[in-house]
């Protein structure tokens, strides 16, 4: 049984992109109307609208929360060829006793010439660090050398990926694994041509204390719109999932003996990247992609209007489940949970009750 | 040859997606919801020309996945069943306690049974579709739960194992029973003399059924409850009932001799019924058709059976008593043929057929995709497993090297557990028999909890320390701490930096209140700051807080000897930070103004001199210090310095 839950936006265009903080209990929603709106679940489970302001001049594309550790913070990245960082600030309380919150632009990260596609905030072992893709195609790392003052937000490298990156994502890292270099996966979604690879392989290397591209992977092709690495949750490989003409699950298994005191940037890759999983089942482009928390279910979005689960199970990865978009409009059942809803933004629909053994699996 | 099926399709219907160009984007957040939102995907670089104020409904839709397991009425099952699984688990591991899988396997099920009755409590009328589901489902899990009982962990002696099948069978199909009860204790049929057969319309089928099932005593009894009972065909057949020889293990009747009782037993009553004398009554006739294991009545026991293993055993009583439990198999597919035209078998069917066929690793297989979250396939696969009925290693996952599906599916369900708000202690027992993945899924789902209320944040600590999962302590504490921090509440933030022994950040703060010091002369929270604890040790700028603050109670104490000497300690092991250094040899004021007493010799002065130019040049170094006020002071130390060594000269000179 799904229980489904529905919110209006108040989005006055197209939403981009909605990220969730590391509890799942705040939202935050970007779009082209250039706003960014953030959402808290109260103790009911309904979602409010707490903060909502431009933040940009142009489209926001994504929007991403760092962890908690380091405060409540966002980064966005826009059109308007910037990044953002933004805090959020508890004023003094009202006369209802509640606290005043807003958010204010921490540091705004010019350095780009082109639209900024994407912006992640890195694993939280490495401090408070981001990095940016540019559709001119750099890849930007930033840094808060003091993770207590987010007014300081120093470029620290720059790297050149030559054609128009659309998508970046940090490697979790392997905890069981000896001291790896960081890791990020940029995507490109240039259609000039189709023979070149699509997915770049950008790592830290700790002797030339430099970032750069150590691998390009050539079994990809097609444009890609989306990248994201597993949870590694004690793996001893890593899982890139990658958006492009279809779902693909990329292995990455670091190569035993590999000498790491001897690699630099010229003397290869000390993994081996196989393809294990493909899926066309979306006929067409795919969208977004999306791991669980423990990096065994994918959520596929596609062209096809649907998002696709994916598990692995014993010798393969299976769909388990489908979620079809319906222009239909919601079940009257809706009506029966509008008395509670003070905010009539709110509603309720169960979309059926699944009796058959092969109840939709997520976990 | 059962149907497979895939996956299931959801619909999401919303009216953000009337215009078919709109896309559905998903993703996942907290800890294993949906969310789901309209968008467009016009190339990213061309759709600048923002309409501004259009009025389409953008809906973003959050997807909770339900189970039974989590509902209020189900959780007891949960919890009670950690509980028991735990117990088994450490018996296990203590050679000296036999573990005795019968045992465990009668707990399993005696919760199952609890858990029923208590979905029944709340469903009296049985008008809750959802609970009428729920119960169904338990039902059959106990059902198949018992047979597996039955066939794999009972040791029956001679393998004779019908006596068990149909206590089996008699537990979880009691209609029959209930329904003769009803007839036998209906007195109002004897005083009035009403024909019983025909004021109960289910009379026969609850002969047959009670025949079915072995039942013959109280099969007997309905018989002579009938209103012809005194006629010859009724005396007949209550005689053949009362001469049938019963099978017992212990009843020290060897089989051989069982078997031929039996045959003789069965082949006079077929002579009878073969004479005809049942005829008079047809419903008599079909049941004694039945009991001499005539073929033709397969179809009749067939129409009374509701599952094709009811019916196996139905059959058996009559043709093989005695049955083996490896010749089961053969009869097990004999009777699925027969029941079913088609191959048209739910997940119940296949599930007791691979249990007859003795394919436990099959059954095991199936089990997970019960659709009870996985409760039944780890429970039972970890039972079966400790009791060596099923080898670990028959499946290996891809994704997660170095388990075995026994804890694959600990693994799974301890994950799922985990992900509930109220269940995720439960789901912490069976991470903890996962080896090194389960210490690495426990340290990411722990950190992940939500942490509301302070109730659970203690119980997340707790669980975390006894795990030794020392990186979920702290990122717990340091979280907590930088939300206090955001609602200025430094005190509290402390506490939390305290707990997490994150020394890094009660640097953070204890800067925080030094400055607040500078700018306001008296330190904000006091009862905290005297009760520093480990801190202290661990944290430089909190050993110099604390330092200083027992500094300040001897000079407001007017203890200034002792004072004068923590003073000098303070400024000759240089921990305090810069900031605050200006702050520090201002307090030497203290000693000068006063009085006429020198508190320190040489040796100390010149290191206060040594300090307090250090200061001034890093002031100036270091411009954007606005605090004109401390410098002008400067000079009123300079002057006190003069003065007090000036006096120690004197008193030197005068000792000598």
């Amino acid at each position: 049984m799904v229980e489904a839950h529905s919110i209006n936006a108040e989005h006055k265009d197209l939403i981009h992109d909605v990220a969730f903080d590391y509890y799942g209990e705040r939202m935050a929603t970007c779009s082209t109307d250039q706003f960014v709106k953030v959402w808290d679940q109260d103790e009911q489970g309904n979602w409010n609208l707490t903060a909502s302001w431009k933040a940009h001049s142009g489209s926001v594309w994504k929007v991403t929360w760092a962890h908690p550790e380091f405060g409540q913070v966002i980064a966005t990245c826009s059109f308007d060829r910037t990044a953002a960082i933004w805090e959020e600030i508890m004023g003094e309380s009202n006369e209802n006793g509640t606290l005043l919150r807003h958010w204010v632009r921490r540091a705004n990260l010019v350095d780009s010439r082109t639209s900024v596609t994407d912006v992640k905030f890195g694993p939280k072992s490495f401090g408070l660090i981001l990095a940016t893709c540019s559709a001119d195609g750099v890849m930007r790392i930033y840094e808060a050398p003091d993770a207590m003052n987010l007014a300081q937000w120093p470029l620290q490298h720059e790297v050149s990926l030559k054609v128009p990156s659309s998508c970046l994502t940090w490697n979790p890292l392997l905890s069981n694994f000896r001291t790896p270099n960081a890791m990020i996966a940029v995507g490109s979604d240039d259609n000039s041509n189709t023979s070149n690879s699509k997915v770049f392989i950008c790592e830290y290397n700790e002797v030339s204390r430099r970032w750069a591209k150590t691998e390009s992977v050539a079994s990809v092709a097609h444009p890609v719109h989306d990248m994201i690495f597993a949870p590694n949750m004690g793996r001893s490989f890593y899982l890139l999932a990658i958006a492009t003409n279809n779902v693909r699950i990329l292995k990455l298994k670091p190569i035993l003996n590999y000498n790491f005191l001897h690699s630099d940037a010229t003397s290869g890759f000390p993994y081996t990247i196989e393809t294990a999983a493909q899926f066309n089942d979306h006929f067409c482009t795919v969208w977004r992609v999306a791991w669980n928390i423990t990096g065994t279910v994918l959520a596929s979005s596609g062209d096809d209007g649907c998002v696709r689960l994916w598990k692995s199970t014993v010798d393969a990865w299976k769909c388990v489940g489908v979620l079809k978009r319906d222009g239909k409009l919601p079940q009257p059942q809706s009506k029966k949970t509008q008395s509670t809803a003070q905010n009539n933004l709110t509603r309720f629909f169960k979309l059926g009750q699944i009796t058959h053994p092969s109840e939709v699996h997520w976990h | 040859m059962s149907k497979t099926i895939v996956y299931d399709t959801l619909s999401i219907p919303d009216p953000s997606f009337i215009d078919d160009e709109v896309r559905m984007f998903g993703s996942w957040f907290g800890m294993s919801n949906i969310c789901i939102f309209p968008t467009k995907m016009s190339g990213p670089f061309n759709n600048q020309n923002s309409s501004g104020d259009d009025k389409t409904e953008r809906n973003i839709i959050h997807l909770k996945h339900k189970t039974m397991l989590f509902d209020p009425k189900v959780r007891q099952l949960v919890n009670e069943s950690s509980g028991v699984f735990q117990e088994l688990q450490t018996n296990v591991d203590d050679p000296t306690k036999a573990t005795d899988a019968l045992y465990y396997s009668r707990k399993y099920r005696a919760i199952l049974s609890t858990c029923i009755l208590a979905i029944d409590r709340n469903n009296l009328d049985k008008s809750n579709e959802t609970y009428n589901q729920y119960k169904m489902l338990l039902h059959n899990l106990q059902l198949i739960w018992h047979l597996c009982e039955v066939l794999y962990l009972v040791t029956v002696p001679g393998d004779t194992i019908l006596n068990n099948l149909l206590d089996w069978i008699k537990i979880h199909y009691e209609n029959a029973e209930n329904q003769a009860s009803v007839i036998t204790e209906n007195k109002i049929v004897y005083l009035t003399d009403e024909h019983v057969e025909e004021k109960f319309t289910f009379y026969w089928d609850t002969v047959i059924g009670l025949v079915l099932q072995g039942n013959i005593d109280t099969a007997r009894m309905l018989l002579s409850n009938h209103s012809q009972s005194d006629t010859e065909p009724f005396i007949h057949a209550i005689k053949i009932f009362k001469s049938m020889p019963t099978y017992s293990i212990y009843g020290g009747l060897p089989i051989a001799e069982y078997t031929s009782r039996f045959k003789g037993w069965q082949s006079s009553a077929k002579s009878k019924l073969e004479c005809g004398i049942f005829l008079s009554d047809s419903n008599l006739n079909d049941v004694m058709k039945i009991i001499c294991g005539d073929p033709d009545s397969t179809s009749l026991i067939r129409s009374h059976c509701s599952t094709w293993f009811q019916f196996l055993v139905a059959q058996l009583i009559y043709t093989d008593p005695t049955v083996k439990k490896h010749s089961l198999s053969l009869y097990a597919h004999r009777s699925v043929a027969k029941y079913y035209e088609e191959s048209e078998y739910n997940h119940m069917d296949t599930l007791a057929l691979d249990l007859f066929d003795g394919d436990l690793e099959g059954f095991v297989k199936k089990l997970k995709s019960y659709p009870d979250s996985g409760w039944s396939s780890t429970h039972l696969t970890n039972l079966l497993h400790l009791c060596d009925k099923i080898e670990p290693e028959f499946e290996m996952s891809e994704v997660v090297e170095n388990t075995n599906p026994n804890e694959q599916y600990l693994l799974d369900y301890g994950t799922f557990l985990m992900t509930h708000h109220s269940l995720w202690q439960a789901g912490v027992t069976y991470l903890d028999y996962c080896s090194a993945v389960g210490k690495e899924h426990l340290s990411m789902l722990l950190s992940k909890l939500e942490i509301t209320s302070d109730l659970r944040v203690s119980k997340i600590l707790h669980y975390a320390t006894a795990r030794r999962l020392h990186n979920v302590v702290s990122s717990v504490c340091k979280v907590k701490g930088m939300l206090s921090l955001q609602k200025s509440r430094i005190g509290e933030a402390l506490c939390w930096a305290i707990r997490g022994q994150d020394s890094a950040f009660a640097t953070h703060l204890g800067d925080l209140y030094l400055k607040e010091y500078v700018k306001g002369g008296s330190f904000a929270c006091p009862d905290i700051l005297d009760n520093l604890g480990s801190i202290v040790v661990t944290c430089d700028r909190f050993m110099f807080i604390g330092k200083y603050i027992q500094f300040l109670k001897l000079a407001m104490g007017n203890k200034l000897n002792e004072a004068a000497l923590l003073y000098i300690e303070l400024l000759r092991s240089n921990i305090c930070p810069n900031y605050f250094r200006l702050t520090l040899l201002m307090d030497v004021l203290m000693f000068i103004e006063n009085s006429n007493e020198c508190y320190f010799n040489i040796a100390d002065m010149s290191l206060i001199t040594m300090r307090l130019d250090d200061a001034i040049t890093e002031w100036n170094e270091d411009n954007e210090s606005d605090n004109q006020y401390l410098l002008s002071k400067v000079f009123n130390i300079r002057q006190g310095i003069v003065k007090l060594v000036s006096i120690s000269l004197i008193r030197k000179k005068m000792t000598v």
